[in-house]
């Protein structure tokens, strides 16, 4: 695996990217970001939900096919030998460090864990740099459902964890969103001998007030020193405290990763979970899928996250 | 960095998180301890919270050995066996299922996960000897026959045998060195299972090791025969606990069931699994151990609420205690139940009904607005001021069995209104004080010890520091928090519907069910027995058996069989069950059993108008994420 430094970026992404790896799904903001950054010679990768081809997914899949980027179903039992194979690709085209764009905005959970997992697996001694590119959406209503939960497991079995110490108490650190007291039950459901929630305060007062609400119980039976809140638009501050706390939890709990809310905190767990691999679990709790999708319209902002992923000559050292 | 108890109003009393000895402090013997003490096999069932864990923990010495209770010697004394507690959770099981990712064949990945499940067991094999050979310090007098005083050269031939059979190889010769060396060999295996999925063309066969192929029975056997033998105890007995099989991998559960037969007295098993599963069918074969004879099925719930009482008194008793407060009864903290609480003694009282009591105020008041209840009164011929001159028989039957009903249809139908006013009070999210009250409680919590901690607890607390009754307010409020906190833990609970008609989750089964009884019973026409349990019939979806048996494991419904039924369930068709008391605020039911009906006449009722969703939230269905 190559070694992952996550470093501070103020601001959104600049600069030439070599390769830009988005989703295409029926969100307005999945084409936000390659509109923005694909350049002359800037090449791309759309990895392609295969479910709910509705709302804006017609439209994005022409964008993409304007901006020349190739189109990978995302199939969760072929797609990282699939994606590993379209990035070396590229990037042995290259000369020199590469530098990749990863937009997250639209990307599924286990599609951002799975594509962070195939460029840290990448073999070759090569190193990459990642920015990792987020557009909140513009804020709309949070639903009302509480539907069904269907799923509540590690995000990928990748990241499920391993422990050599499996009588060790689990800490659970939950990141909140706007599911109505979904983190509440994933807290209930993994019974964590303790237990930190990360709540988001973004650009818009309106997301961090529907947080409070759908996530009342629990903020409420919370101790203040286990509520951290963290700046949506700080990415890499929340970085610092989420990657710390995890570490000083090592030393006596199996740490348990359950990002809702923001994929950018989704994203931080993904990394940690793969810096800390075997002993960070990260899950995911999620609902029904049947439902009519909801749209993101991209609010306009741009934040992102810088990794360093080393090739492997290097951590031997 | 500090790691305060997890954020709950159960509090932090899971005893998964808590080291045998925490387990011990203030542990009260259920009736149920007596038979789990035996010397045979166990099978323990119980939904959620209902203490499996902490009554296996409860085996092993360090528990036994700082338990202090009137009662602790006499089963220190009984008990002629030594727990080997092997815990379980669902991360840990997790783990197991995921191993090598989809890369790796299910025999291969099974292979592995069987391994990791050896390993585990037999640390916790090697971490019972160490207590075993070295705490006999710690030990009451009562217990010092289950230690032994190893030397240190017996220790190293132990080990050395251990080492040997379970094919590790620890750098120091101890138990301790054992411990480390079979850690290795988990994280070996987890190495092995990376190496194979990436390189899918290696044959497995050519990097497993030996250990990989370890049985955990026969590697425990050996070392028991190992440590008797040294020891010089040839009859010593040894007990794996095994605690949460339904987290196990199916193979791994299936080779427990099958060990319940063993008909080697050295090695007895003690299980702990929740109440349904769909491989409980091993149980039910020709060739299968046989609950009775070859193993001791052990229920953890009350059917009726009255046979948890017992228990729980005892269990606030010593809690109070802890807190420095003696002889303070339930009623004292909490006030009577404004249900009758099922005390028949208090509700076969003749002054329970005399003109002006609560009761016959209630009886009163649903008088004046129920014409249906009114018209039942007339039936049976009773004057609500003269219920008290009846004889007890007569109560029984017209009077008592329907104060439950009474008090619930009293608060939710609104006064007489002028025409065209609603029948009935909009239920809101919070508990109605109707549900406070010391035997109330007890039925909400249906002796469930998680809960009971958990709830009552902190407003024990409150009763120290104030010297005065927990108000009722503040009794509502904890039952809200606490019956939120469960609903949010039944949505997590993965039910994948299969009908095209659009999702059903558990709790929106059970917001069904709840609702349609409330409606039948506040809505209709009086029924002093009405309908309040089900009956799973022929006509029941395979999907939906599936959810209530989640909903079984969860404690969100409560088997209501007789005495003698079996434990483990691998079918619910034909069998009686209720919703959960703890759910019962939020639907506005009685704390009874309640007469049962076909599954399938409860129905699919139409959607709630949008006035009463206050309660329970819309149906709508979350967006994805």
């Amino acid at each position: 695996m190559k070694k992952i430094q996550v470093t501070s970026v103020a601001g959104p992404p600049s600069g030439h990217f070599d390769l830009i790896v988005a989703s295409l799904g029926y969100e307005t903001r999945a084409t936000f970001i390659a509109k923005r950054y694909t350049e002359k010679d800037t090449e791309g990768i759309a990895l392609s939900f295969k479910q709910r081809l509705v709302g804006a997914y017609q439209a994005n899949s022409e964008a993409y096919k304007a901006l020349g980027y190739v189109v990978i179903p995302y199939d969760v039992d072929s797609v990282s030998a699939t994606l590993t194979e379209a990035v070396t690709s590229v990037l042995t085209r290259r000369e020199g460090r590469s530098r990749l764009l990863v937009d997250i905005s639209s990307m599924s959970r286990p599609m951002i864990a799975t594509v962070v997992h195939c460029l840290a697996s990448m073999a070759d001694e090569s190193d990459l740099d990642v920015t990792f590119a987020y557009c909140p959406a513009k804020y709309s209503l949070p639903p009302t459902a509480r539907g069904p939960v269907t799923i509540s497991e590690p995000v990928i079995s990748e990241l499920a964890g391993w422990s050599v110490e499996p009588e060790r108490s689990v800490a659970a650190i939950v990141g909140l969103g706007f599911e109505h007291d979904l983190a509440l039950g994933a807290v209930e459901f993994l019974e964590p001998a303790a237990a930190w929630v990360f709540v988001p305060i973004g650009e818009d007062s309106s997301f961090d007030t529907a947080v409070r609400i759908a996530n009342h119980d629990l903020l409420e039976a919370l101790q203040s020193e286990f509520i951290v809140p963290y700046d949506v638009l700080d990415p890499y501050g929340c970085f610092v405290q989420l990657e710390a706390l995890t570490y000083g939890l090592l030393a006596d709990r199996r740490p348990i990763l359950v990002p809702f809310g923001p994929k950018l905190f989704a994203l931080m767990c993904v990394l940690i979970g793969i810096i800390h691999s075997p002993h960070v679990s990260v899950w995911r709790v999620s609902g029904d899928q049947s439902d009519v999708p909801e749209d993101r319209v991209p609010s306009g902002t741009i934040v992102s996250l810088h990794a360093s992923f080393l090739g492997q000559r290097q951590t031997s050292v | 960095m500090s790691t305060v108890a997890a954020p709950s109003v159960f509090e932090s009393f899971n005893a998964r998180n808590l080291s045998p000895r925490q387990v011990a402090q203030g542990f009260i013997p259920p009736r149920h301890f007596e038979d789990l003490v035996l010397r045979r096999h166990s099978l323990v069932v119980g939904p959620r919270g209902s203490g499996k864990t902490t009554l296996l923990k409860m085996l092993q010495l360090p528990a036994l050995a700082a338990w202090h209770h009137p009662e602790a010697d006499r089963y220190r004394r009984s008990i002629d066996f030594t727990g080997v507690f092997v815990p379980a959770d669902v991360s840990w099981g997790a783990q197991l299922s995921a191993i090598g990712g989809r890369r790796l064949s299910q025999e291969t990945a099974n292979v592995l996960g069987m391994s990791a499940f050896t390993a585990h067991v037999l640390i916790a094999v090697a971490d019972a000897m160490h207590e075993c050979a070295s705490g006999a310090d710690r030990a009451p007098a009562s217990l010092s026959d289950k230690y032994v005083r190893m030397s240190k050269e017996h220790e190293v031939d132990l080990c050395r045998l251990l080492a040997s059979n379970w094919k590790v190889n620890p750098v120091i010769p101890s138990f301790h060195g054992v411990k480390l060396a079979l850690r290795d060999r988990l994280s070996e295996i987890a190495q092995l299972a990376r190496r194979m999925a990436v390189s899918t063309d290696v044959d497995p066969l050519s990097i497993l090791t030996d250990f990989n192929f370890l049985g955990f029975i026969e590697s425990t056997t050996f070392a028991i025969e190992a440590f008797n033998g040294i020891t010089n105890a040839p009859d010593r007995r040894w007990a794996l606990l095994f605690d949460e099989l339904e987290i196990a991998p199916a193979e791994i559960r299936q080779a427990l069931f099958g060990a319940l037969r063993s008909t080697d007295q050295r090695l007895l098993f003690k299980l702990s699994i929740s109440p349904y599963h769909q491989d409980a069918t091993v149980l039910k074969g020709s060739k299968s151990a046989m609950a009775g004879q070859d193993y001791q099925p052990i229920e953890l719930w009350y059917p009726r609420k009255e046979e948890g009482y017992r228990f729980s008194e005892a269990l606030m008793d010593s809690m109070l205690s802890d807190l420095g407060i003696e002889g303070a009864s339930s009623e004292q903290v909490f006030g009577p139940s404004f249900f009758d609480g099922g005390d028949s003694e208090q509700i076969n009282k003749q002054v329970s009904y005399r003109p002006g009591s609560t009761l016959h105020r209630r009886f009163i008041s649903l008088a004046a607005k129920d014409p249906s209840f009114r018209a039942y009164l007339a039936r049976a011929g009773v004057n609500l001021d003269e219920m008290h001159l009846l004889s007890e028989n007569q109560r029984a039957s017209s009077v008592r069995k329907g104060t439950s009903v009474v008090a619930v249809r009293d608060h939710y139908r609104s006064k007489p209104e002028l025409a065209g006013a609603p029948t009935r009070v909009e239920r809101s999210r919070k508990t109605p004080t109707l549900y406070t009250g010391n035997r109330s409680l007890f039925a909400i919590i249906e002796g469930n010890p998680r809960w009971f901690i958990g709830v009552v607890g902190p407003m024990l607390r409150r009763y120290r520091d104030t010297g005065k009754r927990v108000p009722r307010s503040e009794q509502a409020k904890t039952i809200t928090t606490a019956t939120n906190r469960f609903r949010a833990l039944l949505r997590t609970i993965p039910y994948t519907p299969a009908s095209s008609a659009g999702s059903r989750g558990l709790l929106s089964l059970l917001d069904t069910m709840g609702d349609a009884f409330h409606e039948n019973l506040v809505g209709g026409e009086f029924n002093p027995d009405p309908p309040l349990s089900f009956i799973v019939d022929s006509n029941t979806s395979r999907e939906l058996l599936e959810a209530l048996g989640r909903a079984l494991n969860a404690g969100a419904v409560v088997l209501a069989s007789e005495p003698g039924s079996d434990a483990l369930l691998s079918s619910l068709r034909g069998k009686r069950f209720r919703l959960s008391y703890m759910l019962a605020p939020g639907y506005g039911l009685p704390l009874t059993l309640g007469r049962p009906i076909a599954l399938s006449q409860v129905g699919d009722r139409s959607r709630r108008s949008d006035s009463q969703l206050n309660l329970l939230g819309d149906d709508e269905k979350d967006s994805s994420n």
